[in-house]
């Protein structure tokens, strides 16, 4: 009986030594600032876990990083040889990745497939192939130049709910309007608008809105000389800075203020008017359900053009991974149609493939207006070189300005002068 | 066994010191961990570029230290938080360890309370702090406007004004506790005796102070504000969470320039640079430090 016991736990171990050692276990690091944030951590576990589910030999290994420090952490690691075997890369980063040498040319694999990459956006594609290799597959993107307002705050104003603001005139007189004194003690205590300051790329993003409007951009087409002192960008910059120094329709905080900042601002009736992408419903309704209902969408206003700065999202696989193909079936994976659908759903992100239409994963009409304004008035923001320098750069002049350190003509020929040393 | 007769207690040539020998894992490790970054700090602010494209550039990074205007305000305000801070560290610190020492009952307790603040990671501090700071939801706000002191929310984290200041401010909070601690065991070692014949000679308070606990306490102050001063001058976390050096440059300090040269800007070599200057200027309040040691040993 004790003979027969010991061979039987002499066999099970043998048995699982066989399995552990023929299974070659295969672990990928996914890199994604999504991993941080919900409802999309949640949407990517699920969609890991059954790419898990249906391929036992590899095991996905999320990283989450926040917004914020996810270019920071990235260059970190890569630069000490540790970087992951997969990175979600942000938006106009995949080019500045692939000048670093930090992504591995995905062709091999498209090579054996070629109807596989026309199924996703062009213009993204496009923003993905460098030399003629494609780097990065596109995933998920947005407008991000959409104005969010609070219905509710309008009313309350004597303002047409259903009628945003179009033009920047009439937007200055509608901030004026919706910034008042509520509990009559002489001082605002809500505001019209509020606007990304603080120095990260986020800032520079919403701020393309209001440069575009206005028929300027931070770079020319050769990519050697800077705009953002052209006649255009400082009539922008100068309309923009005086919403919060001569019309004092923004938040006291205004000189270094961002994005998550606003959107708790906006959730707690603080202020009534944002730029914001596909995520704000979300991360709103998340802080406060009372905003339910209360959420308007509206296109970006005009000057001389109406266009919203667009972005994507994509995934590639890094130089240091060392088993790019299970790498390249997580990506496939990520990709395809039924993990696009769970992602759309759960985020608000529109999908990069073109047979995942909006309303094939959302019937929020409040999402489907973000969907709309993607395909009128998106325009996909720059892939630039040195992209992180030169959004911190402008994001420090616009600081220069609010703070009155420097006036606006002088802070953006500052700026510009900067941009051009880095790029020669 | 060594020296055992018959037996070789040389190796190499060399009769190893036994000491020395139980002492060598933590003097490799001790080079490991805190050398090798060191003499790799020094040698990469030599050079520009990231590692893939690393150049060789002398000692131009230290040439950009004096003509960049950013170096020239993040040392001045380290300066600034290191002189008021310290002397804020000092000025509620010591009181607080007068009036433990002082204490007939609950002086556990209170020493527990006062010191909590020293317990908690700075980062989690500075959230705190960004929460009391908030122009628009912060208590103190409220509170400055509920008693009449303000007619509208002061943007305390980013107004050039009030940045730097309220980092010091919430800095003291976490940091007072170290001096307190430390002044409170050199209290506790000033002779009782000593309190007992002033008294009997008719000393007031405030000359019992002068003449008996500020002497004997002098020794023990110095060594303090020698390692307040270095820790003060390399504080990190507290001001990256809170202000993150912003608004522009106004409570930017040395450690979170290097931080946004390195990781922002990735420009290693600069970065190093900077560490090396802060290394330099820390060394120096370490070479104080050591000569209060000895010179305390001397004493003792």
């Amino acid at each position: 009986m004790r003979k027969a016991m010991v061979i039987a736990l002499a066999l099970m171990l043998a048995v699982t030594i066989g399995a552990t050692v023929g299974a070659k276990q295969v672990t990928i690091r996914f890199y994604s600032m999504h991993m941080s944030y919900e409802p999309m951590a949640s949407a990517l576990m699920s969609i890991i876990a059954e790419f898990e589910r249906q391929n036992p030999d590899i095991d996905i290994e999320p990283e989450p990083v926040s917004e914020v420090e996810r270019h920071t952490k990235f260059v970190a690691e890569m630069e000490a040889g540790a970087g992951p075997d997969v990175i979600s890369i942000g938006p106009g980063f995949v080019r500045p990745y692939y000048e670093a040498g930090y992504l591995v040319s995905l062709d091999a694999y498209l090579n054996a497939d070629p109807s596989y990459i026309g199924q996703f956006v062009g213009s993204a594609v496009e923003a993905c192939t460098w030399g003629g290799n494609v780097y990065a597959i596109p995933h998920w993107g947005g407008a991000e130049g959409v104005l969010m307002y609070n219905k509710e705050m309008f009313r309350a104003a004597g303002l047409d709910e259903n009628r945003p603001p179009e033009t920047w005139e009439e937007f200055l007189a509608y901030a004026q309007a919706l910034t008042r004194d509520t509990d009559g003690d002489g001082e605002a205590d809500q505001w019209g608008y509020a606007f990304r300051s603080s120095r990260q790329e986020g800032t520079t993003e919403i701020l393309r809105t209001w440069l575009w409007a206005n028929g300027a951009s931070i770079l020319d087409s050769t990519e050697t000389q800077s705009l953002i002192d052209s006649p255009e960008a400082i009539e922008a910059l100068r309309f923009l800075t005086d919403l919060a120094l001569v019309n004092n329709v923004v938040p006291p905080s205004f000189a270094n203020i961002s994005g998550g900042e606003i959107s708790t601002l906006f959730a707690e009736g603080k202020v009534a008017m944002y730029y914001d992408g596909p995520w704000a419903p979300g991360s709103v309704l998340a802080h406060n359900p009372e905003m339910a209902g209360k959420l308007g969408v509206a296109a970006p206003m005009a000057r001389k053009y109406r266009m919203s700065p667009s972005i994507f999202v994509a995934n590639g696989i890094t130089r240091d991974c060392e088993n790019p193909d299970a790498a390249w079936r997580f990506i496939q994976y990520l990709s395809n149609v039924e993990s696009n659908i769970v992602y759309a759903q759960a985020s608000g992100f529109q999908s990069m493939r073109k047979d995942v239409p909006a309303d094939a994963t959302t019937d929020d009409p409040l999402i489907m207006q973000f969907a709309d304004i993607l395909v009128q008035y998106g325009q996909m923001i720059e892939q630039v070189p040195h992209k992180s320098d030169i959004d911190i750069i402008v994001a420090t002049a616009l600081q220069e300005i609010l703070l009155q350190v420097k006036s606006v003509e002088q802070a953006a020929a500052d700026a510009a002068r900067q941009i051009e040393a880095l790029l020669q | 066994m060594l020296g055992r007769r018959g037996t070789s207690d040389r190796v190499f040539g060399f009769k190893p010191n036994p000491g020395v020998l139980f002492i060598l894992p933590v003097i490799l490790l001790l080079l490991a961990v805190l050398g090798w970054p060191l003499v790799e700090a020094i040698r990469m602010s030599f050079y520009s570029g990231m590692s893939s494209r690393r150049t060789f550039v002398g000692f131009a990074q230290y040439e950009r230290l004096f003509s960049d205007p950013a170096y020239r305000v993040a040392l001045l305000n380290t300066l600034k938080l290191t002189a008021i801070g310290v002397a804020a560290h000092l000025a509620v610190g010591f009181p607080a360890a007068l009036a433990l020492n002082r204490l007939r009952t609950g002086k556990a307790l209170w020493r527990l309370l006062l010191v909590l603040p020293w317990f908690v990671p700075g980062a989690v501090v500075a959230v705190v702090w960004r929460l009391i700071f908030d122009t628009h939801f912060g208590v103190l706000n409220y509170i400055l406007g509920w008693v009449g002191f303000i007619d509208k929310p002061i943007p305390w984290l980013t107004s050039p004004v009030f940045a730097l200041p309220a980092v010091i401010f919430a800095h003291t909070w976490r940091s007072y506790p170290f001096v307190m601690v430390t002044l409170l065991a050199g209290l506790q070692g000033i002779p009782q005796s000593q309190y007992e014949a002033a008294k009997v000679d008719g000393a007031s308070r405030l000359q019992e102070f002068r003449h008996i606990t500020l002497p004997s306490m002098k020794y023990i102050l110095l060594v303090t504000v020698t390692l307040d001063v270095i820790w003060t001058f390399k504080e990190f976390d507290l001001i990256q969470v809170l202000t993150g050096g912003g608004p522009l440059y106004f409570s930017e300090v040395l450690s979170t320039l290097v931080y946004k040269a390195s990781f922002q800007n990735f420009d290693f070599g600069y970065g190093s640079a900077i560490a090396v200057s802060m290394l330099v200027i820390s060394l120096a309040f370490t070479l104080l430090y050591a000569r209060l040691l000895q010179k305390g040993r001397g004493v003792a």
